[in-house]
């Protein structure tokens, strides 16, 4: 399996399951990106902009390290 | 007449999580970019090169087949881009997903597009340092002119390279 470029993961697949209803398409379609998009960041392969994260935290009315964590001792 | 037994288009439906997506707009371009320039070069090469071979080289005719090369490049590009897209929207009309939001651009594409500007821009002082170097030595202007076209082709093709490995790896903008 290729490894993630990045640290960043997220929770939004889970978040989207707690919601029950919000698809993957539903989600690229209130952030006004392409379904593509949205499986590109829920698998880690891109980092939104920190624009688009709080579009994403506001979508599930979460704080934004609800959605996005960064590894530990990572900061360099 | 019954249209069920008609393979008609469908009306695009809501795509369940994890449908598999087809190949965006940016990506498809970048593989056209890839076979254009790659294509269009090595036939300039094949064209010129025995040119070099046989003849006195402040004889050798290479503007024409580098206009030609340059040309069929950039066209290639636009007609490639077209016809790929115009598959794309073929395919997803078949499999009822809707043409717009599944093809369409997005900041992912436009951060991939920074992101492959940023990893190729070397081919620019590249091209700019070595026809000066050249330009110095006092060289016959083919190899000024080839030398800025093949390593301008490398380095289009370089970018198309580094934007379909973040579209199918991912990459840290």
């Amino acid at each position: 399996m290729t490894p993630k470029p990045t640290r960043v993961t997220n929770r939004i697949r889970t978040l989207r399951t707690e919601r029950g209803d919000l698809t993957q398409a539903d989600l690229a379609e209130k952030l006004g990106v392409t379904r593509q998009t949205v499986i590109a960041i829920e698998q880690g392969k891109y980092s939104p902009s920190l624009e688009m994260a709080f579009q994403i935290a506001r979508v599930f009315d979460v704080p934004l390290d609800d959605v996005f964590h960064y590894g530990e001792g990572d900061a360099n | 007449m019954n249209n069920s037994k008609h393979n008609l288009p469908r009306e695009p439906h809501r795509p369940a999580d994890d449908e598999p997506t087809v190949m965006g707009m940016d990506e498809r371009a970048a593989w056209v970019q890839i076979f254009a320039f790659a294509i269009t070069t090595i036939a300039y090469l094949a064209v010129v090169t025995p040119r070099v071979a046989n003849d006195p080289i402040d004889e050798v005719e290479w503007v024409v087949p580098m206009l030609w090369a340059l040309g069929l490049s950039i066209l290639s590009v636009i007609v490639g881009s077209i016809i790929a897209g115009i598959g794309g929207a073929i395919g997803l009309t078949m499999r009822g997903l809707d043409v717009d939001t599944e093809l369409s651009s997005d900041s992912r594409d436009k951060d991939i597009a920074r992101h492959a500007r940023l990893r190729t821009y070397w081919a620019t002082p590249v091209v700019a340092l070595g026809a000066l170097i050249l330009a110095m030595l006092d060289v016959d202007t083919f190899w000024i002119g080839t030398f800025v076209f093949v390593i301008s082709s490398i380095g289009a093709i370089a970018d198309a390279v580094v934007r379909i490995r973040a579209y199918r790896r991912g990459f840290v903008a």
